[in-house]
């Protein structure tokens, strides 16, 4: 399933932004093993994002990308060129780091030429360049500052605009959104996505954020504990999502998950189901349950029911209100229904995130649905 | 209102007796001292307004004083700085006992000087001391270090710099940790070679700490007076004399302490008058975070 979002880009980018592929690459950090063996495909001038929870080795991998880690096995390879013994500096790679490694002592103008500097580019053109990205970036007017005298967004410009001036037809990100408030980082998650676009970077970017990840994503790699748990595009991972792990990851509230039984489906014992909480309809008849509480999102209402033992969360318009009585009837088209076959092994699901998880917020106490007034 | 008064004059009181008692009326004290005649026996200090400094200007031994004091300075002082910083650049790198390493070097700032100088004599013993055996391996004839007025000074020179770079290493070590290692990295993805890090990044990252050094070293440079107590007592010939070992000298062996005052006096406008030369002139130079 290719979107129109990436063929357009794949038309307009540069024909010689490389792609990367990593084979059998792993990391121990003495005897703890940071990166399983794995091997992936990162296409050139795409937006692929290394997703994952905190600790799962996004920034080892792309520092080993970058030429900051050794990796303890396997190959790195750019464009068709193996690059996994070359330093970091004849990579052809440009970095933004998460805390933006501005140059206190030097102003913006000097930071972002740093790099020109170093490779003795002649005066005139570090010049024009810097003109030219200065103006794209906004940054014309603080081009004498110090980095201490701009704001968290401008340093992230600036951060940007240094990585950008290099020329270089691969970018690295680390999580270079986190220090920003939300308002911020909208505008500069669509900022950075538009400069890829228009220069047809291959854009490496590691979050631990998935709305960041399938909001800008053209391919999201999504890891945990060391392995890729699945990678594809962002619809894909959203609809068809191969492992529970990447099930409950994505989406907000995530997706239900419930032993088959539960929800009256014939399947091999210890196979669980998943229903996205937008899928599941109320209806006259169906899977029978209880309600249990809602919260009131704005637009939509989050409702939770008990069905049997299991507890489900269903997403319906707020306009639609709440159904009329405690008991109802829940239904769901035949293809909204994921099977995930009995994981060998602990399972490792990660918890959903309290502050977006209703069921354990205490905010929504069970209370007796409102009666139609009759 | 007026018992705060009192309560704030009396929390302040052994603070202040300590300063003025040891610090500003001494100091005072000296200034007015050097422009009396030193009292001795029927003859008590009368007034001789500069007189104490004309004589000064015309004292051989202070000029050679001075002259040593210079030279010892401009050996010591960069030469302690850069030793220091090599070391803390060796030491604070990911290498094989490297706990080990930084102990060694901070070791000699750790022992008393006097007994370090004591040892250093032995080094230097013509005949049998360390740098003659080895000498005398290499061929080279034997030497009297401290005995001699070409290498007296030198050899004074050497002790301070080999005490004083492991104490600056300390200073220069806990700054160079705070660089995070992602200006670095930044700067080698860059393409910017070792050198080129350290010269564009590291060392201007590393200014402040250098000037606080370095106005330290100044002031070691001038204040140094036991080693040569120990060593050399200012000898041969005063070749190895030092300005404050020199006031030393005036003030408690020929107890000319009207003069002593002089020299203390211009020794301190001295002192002063570097220090704010070197804020003034590499604050500018100098970020600050
Ligand atoms: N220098 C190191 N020495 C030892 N272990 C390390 C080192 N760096 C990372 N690790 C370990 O490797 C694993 C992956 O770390 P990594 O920094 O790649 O996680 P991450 O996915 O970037 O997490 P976060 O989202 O919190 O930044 C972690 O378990 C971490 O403890
Ligand atoms: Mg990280």
């Amino acid at each position: 399933m290719k979107r129109a979002k990436s063929t357009c880009v794949a038309a307009q980018s540069l024909p010689d932004a490389p792609g990367l592929i990593l084979h059998d690459l792993s990391k121990d950090y003495g005897t703890q093993r940071a990166i399983e063996t794995l091997g992936c495909e990162i296409r050139g001038g795409e937006f692929t994002v290394l997703l994952g929870p905190s600790g799962c080795g996004k920034s080892t991998l792309l520092r080993m990308i970058a030429g900051f880690e050794t990796p303890t096995g396997g190959r790195i390879t750019l464009g068709g060129r193996d690059i996994t013994a070359l330093p970091s500096s004849q990579r052809d790679i440009a970095m933004v780091f998460q805390n933006y490694a501005l140059f206190p002592h030097l102003d913006v103008a000097g930071n972002i030429t740093f790099g020109l500097n170093v490779r003795r580019v002649p005066r005139a053109e570090q010049r024009q360049r810097l003109d030219e990205v200065a103006r794209m970036m906004g940054l014309d007017a603080l081009l004498r500052r110090k980095p201490a005298q701009l704001s968290g967004g401008q340093q992230q410009r600036v951060a940007l605009a240094r990585a950008v001036i290099s020329g270089r037809p691969v970018l690295l990100m680390d999580e270079p959104l986190s220090n920003l408030d939300a308002k911020l980082r909208a505008e500069m998650r669509a900022e950075i996505r538009a400069l890829q676009r228009r220069l047809g970077l291959t854009l490496i970017y590691v979050t631990h954020d998935q709305v960041e990840a399938m909001t800008m994503a053209d391919r999201i790699i999504l890891l945990n504990a060391g392995r890729i748990e699945q990678s594809g595009t962002p619809e894909q991972i959203y609809s068809r999502p191969a492992t529970p792990f990447a099930a409950r990851f994505i989406g907000s509230p995530p997706m239900n998950l419930v032993p088959a039984e539960a929800l009256g489906i014939a399947a091999p014992p210890g196979t669980s189901a998943g229903l996205r909480p937008e899928d599941i309809e109320i209806a006259e008849t169906g899977l029978p349950a209880r309600l249990v509480s809602h919260e009131y999102l704005g637009a939509d209402l989050l409702i939770t029911v008990a069905a049997g033992s299991a507890r489900l969360i269903l997403r319906r318009p707020a306009r639609l209100g709440l159904p009329p009585g405690p008991e109802l009837c829940l239904r769901w088209a035949p293809d909204a229904l994921h099977r995930f076959a009995p994981q060998p092994g602990p399972a490792s699901l990660p918890t959903p995130d309290p502050a977006s998880d209703p069921a354990s917020g205490p905010a929504c106490a069970a209370e007796p649905a409102p009666q139609p007034a009759s | 209102m007026r018992r705060e008064t009192l309560h704030a004059w009396l929390m302040l009181l052994p603070a202040l007796v300590l300063l003025a008692g040891f610090t500003h009326i001494p100091a005072v004290e000296t200034v007015v001292n050097s422009l009396f005649s030193t009292p001795r026996g029927m003859r008590p200090s009368h007034f001789v307004g500069l007189g104490n400094y004309r004589n000064l200007i015309a004292d051989p031994t202070f000029w050679q004083a001075m002259r040593n004091n210079l030279l010892y300075a401009a050996i010591t002082i960069p030469l302690s700085m850069g030793i220091a910083l090599a070391m803390a650049l060796l030491v604070q790198g990911r290498i094989g006992g490297r706990g080990f390493l930084r102990m060694a070097f901070f070791t000699p700032t750790v022992l008393p000087l006097i007994a370090v100088a004591n040892i250093w004599i032995f080094f230097y013993t013509p005949g049998f001391g360390l740098l003659n055996q080895i000498g005398a391996l290499l061929g080279l004839p034997n030497m009297n270090f401290l005995g001699q007025g070409a290498t007296a000074l030198y050899a004074v020179a050497a002790v301070s710099v080999w005490k004083e770079a492991g104490f600056f290493m300390i200073f220069y070590l806990a700054a160079l940790q705070t660089i995070p290692p992602s200006l670095i990295e930044a700067a080698r993805l860059e393409g910017a070679s070792r050198w080129h890090v350290f010269r564009r990044v590291t060392l201007p990252l590393i200014m402040p700490t250098t000037l606080f050094i370095s106005v330290n070293a100044v002031i070691n440079a001038f204040r140094l007076v036991d080693q040569v107590f120990v060593m050399t007592q200012g000898g041969p010939d005063n070749a190895s004399t030092l300005l404050f070992y020199y006031i030393y000298q005036v003030g408690f062996q020929f107890w000319d302490t009207a003069y002593a005052a002089t020299l203390t006096v211009v020794m301190l406008t001295i002192l002063a008058a570097i220090a704010i030369g070197q804020f003034f002139v590499l604050d500018r130079k100098v970020h600050y975070r």
